[in-house]
């Protein structure tokens, strides 16, 4: 009954996650999966995500469906200490479910979030003591998934690593189960030179930084990966118990943050903090309820002083004033733009160039385009969030 | 026990023949097309050749490169399969380009 109940209620912060993002709208990075836009990451999430492309409630159905596997995780991270009270037990899971992290990524459709969870299976297995062997192949075919999920999945490879290396198989089957996913995944780029066009214009993003700014801002990706206090703990219990898999995959990740930084990569963090947790906790049990109270409270800590949520859309208004006025043809947008105008768009986006206004309906401008001014037959909407101008109808 | 014991050996060697299975047929997807775009992986002038030939065709039609995804590079051009993405499905268009002035064709079969 208790457990029914902690499982509605996680249900219900799910939900409020979901909503939460629902309200700033689709960003550019989550229009890119939801689209089934080949780049940056392997197709395996991004062609499920768009499955249900042009329904109303898709993005909303996303957003609830990824905050709920998130969220609803904390009960792997229980089995990991089944042992323990279930006061200890909620604590622990407290720590996972208020990271700054997860209370900020989990309602994003985004890839890092699912990630996170691929790698939060693989400590579990990892720290288990239940005997895996005979699951080896389906491990292994997760490890593909997770690979063709996202690039980022490589950096928990160690524990994939560590993990097949714990069992009792040959060593040619571990060499198989871990290196063919790696090598399909290499194949898989050399076809889509899109993707490793974007991973070198991300490598050089913040190529005009120093190293202490660089160390500084990944170091600050990591307290919001565990809220500063599953941070310390995480890493504490990593190196005071410290295990090949664990130890390399926590420097692959901050190295790869270090080197392409973006805030979202903070959830990655989070799986392996939670692994140092628990095996820094085994050794210590009475500190987790101030570990489980800590996290939250530093989140909003956080939360109050340092974290800033996106602005909500433009997009949604903008394509409404577009969609009533019931015309046909492109969009054309001036100006740099992300992906969510596809999303939101019911017609063809193109760059804006003036040659293209005769099969146009509407131009958003999102840089000046004086031009427009001289076009006859297109009108100003004042009432837009950004300069819009829609073609007069005959 | 000895049943239990079958009963996980049959589970595995199921989960083994999928693995072995699903890795090759992602070989037999992606080697052919891995192959028909080697030479932006070996020739240097082939990959500047195609960027500058998607980029000008971009810049004209006001396609965006994300919608270009190339399939095939040949003597005189390449082959890309057009998508305009946007919510609802998407119209997926094969298209020829020339390098030699950026013509746009519709594709042979």
């Amino acid at each position: 009954m208790y457990r029914l109940i902690a499982i509605i209620g996680l249900q219900c912060y799910a939900v409020a996650l979901a909503l939460m993002q629902m309200r700033i709208g689709v960003r550019t990075d989550e229009a890119k999966y939801v689209l089934d836009i080949p780049y940056p990451h392997p197709p395996f999430a991004r062609f499920i995500l768009n499955i249900l492309d042009g329904w109303t409630y898709h993005e909303l159905f996303w957003r609830i469906v990824l905050a709920t596997i998130v969220v609803q995780a904390a009960w792997f991270i229980a089995d990991m200490v089944r042992a323990e009270r279930p006061l200890r037990r909620a604590a622990v899971m407290l720590a996972w479910l208020g990271s700054a992290a997860v209370l900020y990524q989990a309602g994003t459709i985004m890839m890092a979030p699912l990630t996170a969870i691929q790698g939060l299976m693989f400590v579990w297995l990892l720290l288990s003591d239940r005997t895996v062997d005979r699951y080896a192949p389906w491990i292994a075919m997760f490890w593909l998934a997770s690979l063709f999920t996202a690039y980022q999945a490589v950096l928990f490879g160690p524990l994939v690593l560590a993990l097949f290396l714990r069992m009792d198989i040959p060593w040619k089957r571990v060499a198989l189960y871990v290196g063919i996913p790696v090598i399909l995944l290499a194949l898989y780029t050399l076809t889509n030179p899109l993707a490793a066009a974007s991973m070198l214009s991300h490598a050089e993003k913040d190529a005009a930084q120093t190293l202490v700014e660089r160390l500084l801002q990944t170091s600050w990706i990591a307290v919001l990966g565990g809220s500063g206090v599953l941070t310390l703990v995480g890493v504490l219990g990593i190196v005071y118990r410290p295990r090949f898999g664990l130890i390399v995959s926590l420097l692959l990740v901050f190295l790869y943050v270090f080197l392409s930084r973006y805030d979202y990569y903070a959830v990655l963090f989070t799986p392996l903090f939670i692994a140092g947790c628990v095996r820094l906790l085994r050794a210590l049990p009475h500190d987790a309820l101030a570990v489980g109270m800590g996290v939250p409270i530093s989140t909003m800590v956080l939360a109050s002083q340092f974290i800033v949520l996106p602005t909500v859309s433009a997009v949604p208004a903008t394509m409404a004033l577009i969609e009533a006025q019931e015309g046909k043809g492109d969009v054309l947008i001036a100006g740099s733009f992300g992906h969510e105008w596809q999303f939101g768009s019911s017609w063809p986006i193109r760059r804006y160039h003036s040659s293209l206004l005769v099969h146009a309906q509407a131009v958003i401008c999102l840089s000046p385009c004086e031009e427009m001014m001289q076009q006859p037959r297109w009108t100003h909407v004042e009432s837009a969030p950004v300069e819009l101008w829609l073609k007069e109808r005959p | 026990m000895d049943q239990t014991l079958d009963r996980h050996q049959s589970w595995t060697r199921v989960g083994h023949a999928l693995f072995i299975g699903i890795c090759i047929v992602i070989v037999i997807v992606l080697v052919p097309r891995a192959w028909a775009l080697r030479p932006l992986i070996l020739e240097a002038s082939a990959r500047s050749q195609v960027q500058r030939t998607l980029q000008a065709v971009a810049d004209t039609q006001g396609w965006l490169l994300s919608g270009l995804l190339l399939r095939d590079i040949q003597e005189d051009g390449v082959i890309v399969e057009h998508v305009q993405h946007h919510a609802g499905p998407d119209e997926h268009i094969c298209r020829r380009i020339l390098f030699r002035d950026a013509r746009i064709l519709p594709c042979i079969d």
